[in-house]
């Protein structure tokens, strides 16, 4: 299961609109590499920004202490010099205990090769002292700036978020494989049908009889996803939660025994669902009764 | 192995099925004493394009169905929520009625308006079977 924290921080990249991302250019020319790894961290500051932005928003939904990582702030590191990752986060204490370290994050362009190995030297150098237990380092690029054999790394366990891989589990943010350079969702590579992550699962129909469900759903699938109910199947019943089950026949059992003749939602909690390939008789009818509905709109 | 052979018609590969409440509703019923509906019987149409199977609204509206779970297929303008219901569904050859049907009794089907038949048959239920296509002779065979 992915980590909370790092949950967070892909939700928040993926959050992200390109365009604020890019705002400050999104690659060093030739020249700008022989200056020093710290002079150069200037073009990936506009993502920072818009990163921080939205991060801002998830805790002011309370997503982190949702996810049991308690109130979060960023603040300065007292223990150590200048050079630090771009955003240190800090558990406050509670019931008078004090505040503790939670991780850092470190932002560089593939582009900036240099900064991208100072910023994981500098990122396994914070992790041990003065000691953040989560140690994040984003890097942000084309899929074609990959060196070969993947994103650099510096230790085994270090927390390197790349293509189809987020430490500590499968599925997640990547390089951007687009002209633009800025970070997006990319579905794990599994070579079979296209995949959608949960943040952009389509709204139901407000006609559809499962729309409160569904709705539901969307809000809360992120929540459960969280605590660690990944591919268990979940029974939803209004905006209510009935139970969730490890199969799907014990939650069609249970809908059998409680709403035999009621709509209800019974979903797979997945991060990344797989988007279907329906006939085209399906789509010819959808594509009519949008069109009539339409027409009776307009 | 049970099979069915029969001709590749203009209109595709067809079958004659029965669509009915999900198997465990009627057992429920059954028990209940409470009147079990009939069947709703037709046509379907063999389709390897589409990952799951699918009943006319006619259908839908014929035996009261109610929409259990959702999925999502790639639409014109992007991702597009898809309700399913869940019915048994029994293909069989009406004018051989002795041959052993095959029988699906928990099928999770989506709804089709303005179709031509009754159900489709999508890659949900063909990948338990084998499905042989005899294209000079224009005729197909099912085995399950």
């Amino acid at each position: 299961m992915t980590d909370p924290f790092v949950a967070l921080v892909i939700e928040a990249l993926n959050l992200m609109h390109p365009r604020f991302a890019g705002s400050h250019g999104l690659s060093y020319a030739p020249e700008e590499a022989a200056e020093p790894p710290a002079a150069r961290k200037a073009r990936e500051r506009g993502f920072v920004l818009e990163f921080y932005a939205e991060f801002r928003r998830l805790w002011d939904r309370a997503e982190p202490v949702r996810r049991g990582l308690g109130h979060i702030v960023t603040q300065g590191e007292p223990l150590a010099g200048s050079r630090a990752p771009d955003l240190l986060f800090w558990k406050l204490g509670e019931h008078g205990a004090a505040d503790s370290r939670l991780a850092a994050v470190s932002f560089a362009l593939l582009s900036n090769p240099s900064a991208v190995s100072a910023d994981l030297a500098l990122l396994a150098k914070w992790r041990d002292a003065p000691g953040y237990p989560r140690c994040v380092s984003v890097l942000l690029g084309k899929l074609a700036e990959l060196p070969d054999g993947g994103a650099p790394r510096r230790r085994r366990d270090e927390c390197v978020l790349r293509r189809g891989e987020v430490a500590g589990g499968a599925g997640g943010t990547a390089m951007n494989p687009t002209e633009h350079g800025a970070a997006v969702r990319t579905p794990p590579l599994t070579g079979e049908r296209p995949m959608i992550h949960y943040t952009e699962l389509p709204a139901c129909s407000p006609d559809s009889p499962i729309a409160t469900e569904s709705a539901f759903y969307r809000r809360e699938v992120s929540r459960l996803l969280a605590e660690g109910h990944e591919g268990r199947w979940v029974l939803i019943k209004g905006e209510q939660v009935i139970g969730i089950w490890n199969t799907r026949a014990e939650a069609f059992a249970a809908v059998d025994e409680r709403y035999p003749d009621d709509h209800v939602l019974v979903r797979q909690l997945l991060e990344w669902e797989p988007l279907l390939h329906l006939s085209t008789w399906w789509h010819r009818a959808h594509a009519h009764s949008a069109d009539s509905q339409r027409r009776a709109a307009g | 192995m049970p099979t069915l052979t029969l001709p590749i018609l203009s209109a595709g590969l067809l079958v004659d099925v029965r669509v009915n409440l999900r198997a465990p509703a009627l057992s429920a019923r059954q028990t209940a004493g409470v009147p079990i509906p009939a069947s709703v019987t037709g046509r379907a149409i063999l389709d390897t394009g589409s990952d799951v199977s699918g009943i006319s609204s006619a259908v839908v509206q014929q035996l009261g169905l109610v929409s259990t779970t959702s999925t999502q297929t790639q639409g014109v303008g992007g991702p597009v929520s898809v309700d399913l219901h869940r019915v048994s569904l029994t293909v069989w050859n009406a004018t051989q009625p002795h041959l052993p049907p095959l029988v699906v009794p928990d099928l999770l089907v989506m709804e089709m308006a303005h179709v031509p038949f009754e159900a489709l048959i999508g890659m949900d239920v063909l990948l338990e079977c084998r499905l042989l296509l005899d294209g000079p002779v224009r005729t197909f065979t099912l085995e399950y």
